[in-house]
This record gives structure tokens, C-alpha cells and sequence, in this order.
């Protein structure tokens, strides 16, 4: 195993200029961009001078560019310090929005993910092994339908349908008001089970099942695809024309094929967080779900710029790390992979 | 529309196998009428979009298609109209990112070297971004306009263009035609005209797929406020101001707007799935 620990050791250190590129690419697109951060907080109110230039230097824009960019870096870096915010409450630390929401996108990206990778491995190794059926068009359709979806669209119509009509799950929020769940990791489904709590459990669960289907789904089709492609080129690779020349039973051989079509899926895992990440705004808009892309959201009506700052730079962090435990992942899965 | 109807394009079409045809028939189908929609919107709105028609939450009837929603406008009038916000902001994003991409994409895949290895680094860190994210970031500090909307969406693409005319450009600049035109001594500029005309497939099918993705990120951005204002009929704003109303069972005020959006969408969608099967170009957008 000494050979892998070296090799997470390299990849974690190539992790390093993608994250700082992401940190520069956001950084530089935020100031050379037209339009005042301050005066957009402002808007039409009259503020004396005076004060503007007091926002000014809250917000760290009167120093030089260069300053600016690694005092904010070193901030994030060493103290976890994303700013302060501009808009209503003034002068509170970003940070403490953003550890506080970090929990219910998680939960809520996890959730997600496992909806997305099922309905994708049932649909994918079924098209693949009836392929050309009728079944395998519908799942073709099913996996461009799915591209075009629009969130909000899936969303509220599941809200209408499930939540509205059939009285099955809850349509917004976490948490039902009233249910307390103490904080351990701030994940809930994990703390209320922590806690021995079931009714907080199934609580919280009944909050989660729609914004977890609607993102899930929506992510799902590229799963199918991707799945069933694979599968396909493997169910007619040689090595499976020897199992089969073997005799061994077909049941055994669709195993070892589904097995190996799973390699190049866990390299897309990489680019899915950033869907996942992106598509979570969305859910999390729609379903007033108090994660870290509802807080964009909220922060965009206070034109609250540092904060913004702040949650888009968390993310460029999330994605670089993220990438790095899919690399290891795939280095464990596929012994090819050379460390 | 002449140019849809003239015989060459139409044996183009006949000449696809299917079920690329049908997808190819029923992309245009929608695609095209969408657009006319958008042209010809004084004509086929029945009512002003912006001002007040009916009694509110009217559900749909013959002289209200689409009904109407809470503050009385007629639904379908404000599709009609939301079409030209959609059109043009998709259409503008889509000149800004190629006239970046593909061009950047072409010199990083002809000269290589290190103005390739920064160029790709770069855009490589940009494609692993959550583009909406991004886009959200750019917009929000661009302020809410249908143009600025554009721009944001515009950035987020230009990495899918680059990289695909630059892996176009690998493959394309070692055939000998390419060698031939070097060895006679052709400048750059006939070279790279060259090399475009080998690769517009490409770009035509990247066009087709990352306008269907375009599309749900105006959404996106009017839907979180980021692009027109109220009362400026926009689909993604018109699904955001009834969602409220939705949970009160008035489903029609949302969903209309909201479906056009995926049909929009659908139609972009699988016109680039008819190419990229028809020139057999496996895409990653």
C-alpha cells in the first residue's frame, strides 16, 4: 500500500493549481467585471460619502488588487475566513452562514447522488442487456428527456403531485417546526438516528425524498448512458466471449461485465459533483431547502457580494477536493491505474 | 424559412436513417415554431402580455388558452412573448462563447506549445466548475439584464467550444491534405479556414446540444431573478412568480411556462443528438 499512499500524495498535490486557478478564475471574473459591488448593495439610496468608503474598506476593496487577492486567500486558507457580509445583517462573518448551510447540501448531494446512481444502474444494465428492444428505446428517450428537464419544472411538479395532491412527503424545509434534532454532524437523518430519535428520522425523511428525486432524477439520465454504453462495449469485449466460450452461466458472466462497466463511471463521478453542486441551487430554491445554493439565492436579492464571493469560492474547493477523492477511488477500483 | 424549405436541406434531412430522422423532424418541429412564435409574437398573442386581461386565476378556456394568472394577464400572451427573451439570450450566448471558443480552441490545437498547455489548463479548471454556479456568480454581479444574462451564460460555454475544436484540431491538422497546404506554402489563414471547414460538424453538433443546455440556464438565472424584471413576460421569472400559487392548486400559471422551457430545450436536444448520430460524433458536453 505504499505504492497508493504516494499516489494520493501526488494527486492531492496536483489538486493544489486547480483549486487555485478555480479561486483566480472566480477572483479576477468578480473585479474585472463592470458594475460596483458596493454601489449594487446601495442601489437607489442615497449613502454619504463617507460611509461608502467605510463599506469599501469592510469589504477589503481599498487595498491593491494583488494585496486583496492573497489576503483573501490566506484568510480562507489559515482562519476559514470567507469575508464579511455586506448586506443585511452588515459586518457578519461569511463563514459562519457557510458552515451552517454546508450540512443540509450535503445531505441533501448524497441523497441525490444515491437516487441518481440507482434509477441509472436499473435503467442502464437493462437497456444494455435487452438492447435494441423496445424497453431499451424508452430508456433512450428516458436519457435525453432527463438532460432537458428543468429543475424547478420536475420540482414543483412533484411538490403538486405527491406533496399537494397525494400527502406523501413534505414540499419545503428540513424539518418539521417543533422537531428538535441535536447537532452532531448536521446531516439529520444521521443526528436524529444518532439520537435513537424515529419520529425526527422519519420526519426528516418525508423532507427529503422530493428535492433528493427531483435533483436525482435529473442527474440520472447521464447515468443511464453512460452505464449502458459501457455495459454494452464490455458484453462484446473478448474477455466475455471466453467466459462465455468457458461455459460459464450467463448470469455470472453479466456480473463480471457489469463489473468492469463500472471503471469509467467513477471517473465521471468527477464532473457529475459539479452538476450536482449546480443543480443543487436550484433544488434547493425551489424546495426552500436552507442549504448553501439557497444562501446564492437569498444573498442575490441583497445583492450581497462578499457573500456570493464567499459560497461560489467554498464550492470551487468542494469540486478540487471532490476530484481528488474520485481520483483515489478510481486508483482502489481499477488495478490498471499505475501508482 | 425559405432556406428550411429549399430542396438541398430538405434532401439532407430525407438522407438521415432513423430514428435520427424523426428526432431531426421533431427537434426543427419545435425549434422552428418557437421561433416564428418569437417573430411573429404582435400576431399570435391574443392580449397585451403586461397589463391586466380577466379576473385572476382564470383556469385555461377557449379565449384563454393557457388561463390566466394572479394579477389577471393572460397566460399564453406571456409565453408568446417570453419566447423572444429566451431566443435572444441563447442566441447571443451562443456567438459570444463560439467566437471565443472556437477560435482559441484552433490555435491551442494548431501551434500547441505553452500558449496550449495555459489555454487548456484553464479552461479545463473552468469546465470542472458548476457552470450555473459561475454563471450565477457572473450575473449577479452584472446586475439583472437580459444581456448580462447572456454574457454569463456565454463564459460558461466557451471551454465546450474550445475543447472540442481543439481535439478536432489534433486530429484534423495531421491529415495529408492539411500537410499539403503547409508544404505549398499556404498562410496560416487558409490553413485554419481549412481546418474549420473539416470540423463544422463538430461545432454544429456542440452548437446544437450546448444551446438545449443554454436554455435551462436562462431559466436558471430568470428564475432566480438574474435576467428580466417584472412584469416583462420571461418564462423562467413566470415559473418562479407562480410556483407560490402552484401549492394552492393553481397549476397552470407555472406549468405552462415551465413546460416550454423543456420543449425548448427538447427541441435543441435532439436535433444534436440526430447530428452527432448522423456524422457518428461521440460528444461530452
Amino acid at each position: 500500500m505504499a505504492g497508493l499512499s504516494r499516489y494520493i500524495v501526488i494527486r492531492a498535490s496536483l489538486i493544489v493549481p486547480t483549486i487555485l486557478i478555480l479561486y483566480t478564475f472566480v477572483f479576477i471574473l468578480l473585479r474585472v467585471l463592470p458594475g460596483d459591488p458596493i454601489l449594487a448593495v446601495v442601489g437607489t439610496r442615497y449613502i454619504p460619502p463617507a460611509q461608502l468608503e467605510e463599506m469599501r474598506r469592510m469589504a477589503g476593496l481599498d487595498k491593491p488588487i494583488l494585496v486583496q487577492y492573497f489576503d483573501y486567500l490566506l484568510g480562507v486558507i489559515l482562519r476559514g475566513d470567507f469575508g464579511k457580509t455586506l448586506a443585511s445583517p452588515v459586518g457578519k462573518p461569511v463563514s459562519e452562514y457557510l458552515w451552517e448551510r454546508l450540512p443540509a447540501t450535503i445531505e441533501l448531494t448524497i441523497a441525490s447522488f444515491i437516487v441518481a446512481s440507482l434509477i441509472g444502474f436499473i435503467t442502464g444494465v437493462g437497456g444494455a442487456l435487452r438492447r435494441g428492444s423496445r424497453l431499451d428505446t424508452l430508456i433512450r428517450i428516458y436519457s435525453i428527456l432527463t438532460y432537458t428537464l428543468f429543475i424547478p419544472v420536475l420540482g414543483m411538479g412533484l411538490q403538486y403531485l405527491l406533496g399537494l395532491k397525494l400527502k406523501l412527503f413534505y414540499i419545503s424545509g428540513r424539518l418539521s417546526p417543533g422537531i428538535h434534532v441535536p447537532k452532531v454532524t448536521g446531516l439529520l437523518l444521521l443526528d436524529s438516528l444518532l439520537a435513537g430519535d424515529l419520529s425526527a428520522f422519519t420526519d426528516a425523511l418525508r423532507h427529503i425524498v422530493l428535492p433528493s428525486l427531483t435533483l436525482g432524477i435529473v442527474l440520472s439520465g447521464a447515468y443511464t448512458r453512460l452505464i449502458r454504453n459501457n455495459l454494452i462495449e464490455v458484453l462484446n469485449s473478448d474477455f466475455i466471449r471466453a467466459y462465455r466460450a468457458r461455459g460459464i452461466p450467463d448470469h455470472r458472466v453479466t456480473m463480471y461485465a457489469i463489473k468492469n462497466a463500472f471503471i469509467p463511471v467513477v471517473t465521471y463521478m468527477g464532473l457529475q459533483i459539479a452538476m450536482l453542486l449546480g443543480g443543487a441551487i436550484l433544488t434547493e430554491t425551489t424546495f426552500s431547502w436552507p442549504g448553501l445554493g439557497r444562501f446564492i439565492y437569498e444573498r442575490i436579492e441583497y445583492r450581497d457580494y462578499s457573500s456570493i464571493q464567499g459560497a461560489v469560492i467554498l464550492f470551487a474547493f468542494i469540486v478540487g477536493l471532490m476530484n481528488l477523492v474520485v481520483d483515489i477511488m478510481y486508483a482502489l477500483i481499477d488495478p490498471r491505474v499505475k501508482y | 424559412m425559405a432556406l428550411f424549405l429549399s430542396t438541398p436541406i430538405l434532401g439532407f434531412i430525407r438522407s438521415f436513417p432513423q430514428p435520427a430522422k424523426s428526432m431531426l423532424i421533431l427537434g426543427l418541429a419545435i425549434v422552428l415554431s418557437t421561433m416564428s412564435m418569437a417573430i411573429l409574437a404582435p400576431y399570435v398573442a391574443p392580449y397585451d402580455p403586461t397589463s391586466r386581461v380577466y379576473i385572476e386565476f382564470q383556469p385555461p378556456t377557449w379565449s384563454y388558452l393557457m388561463g390566466t394568472n394572479h394579477v389577471g394577464m393572460d397566460v399564453f400572451s406571456r409565453i408568446v412573448w417570453g419566447s423572444r427573451v429566451v431566443l435572444f439570450v441563447v442566441a447571443a450566448s451562443a456567438a459570444i462563447s463560439m467566437a471565443f471558443g472556437v477560435p482559441l480552441g484552433l490555435i491551442s490545437g494548431y501551434y500547441g506549445g505553452l500558449v496550449d498547455r495555459v489555454l487548456s489548463i484553464i479552461m479545463d479548471s473552468i469546465y470542472a466548475f458548476p457552470s450555473l454556479i459561475l454563471a450565477i456568480a457572473v450575473a449577479a454581479v452584472l446586475g439583472p439584464s437580459p444581456l448580462n444574462a447572456a454574457i454569463s451564460i456565454a463564459i460558461v460555454y466557451v471551454p465546450t467550444y474550445y475543447r472540442m475544436v481543439r481535439g478536432e484540431t489534433l486530429k484534423v491538422k495531421q491529415m495529408p491534405f492539411i500537410e499539403a497546404l503547409i508544404v505549398l506554402g499556404c498562410s496560416d489563414a487558409t490553413v485554419f479556414k481549412s481546418i474549420l471547414r473539416n470540423i463544422t460538424q463538430t461545432i454544429l453538433v456542440v452548437f446544437s446540444l450546448s444551446v438545449a443546455d443554454a436554455i435551462l440556464t436562462e431559466a436558471a438565472l430568470s428564475f432566480l431573478g438574474l435576467s428580466v424584471t417584472w412584469p416583462t413576460p420571461d418564462w423562467g421569472l413566470d415559473l418562479r412568480s407562480g410556483q407560490p400559487h402552484l401549492l394552492n392548486g393553481y397549476w397552470w400559471i407555472s406549468m405552462c411556462p415551465g413546460l416550454m422551457i423543456i420543449a425548448l430545450s427538447l427541441g435543441f436536444a435532439l436535433i444534436g443528438e440526430a447530428l452527432s448520430d448522423y456524422f457518428s460524433i461521440t460528444t461530452k458536453v
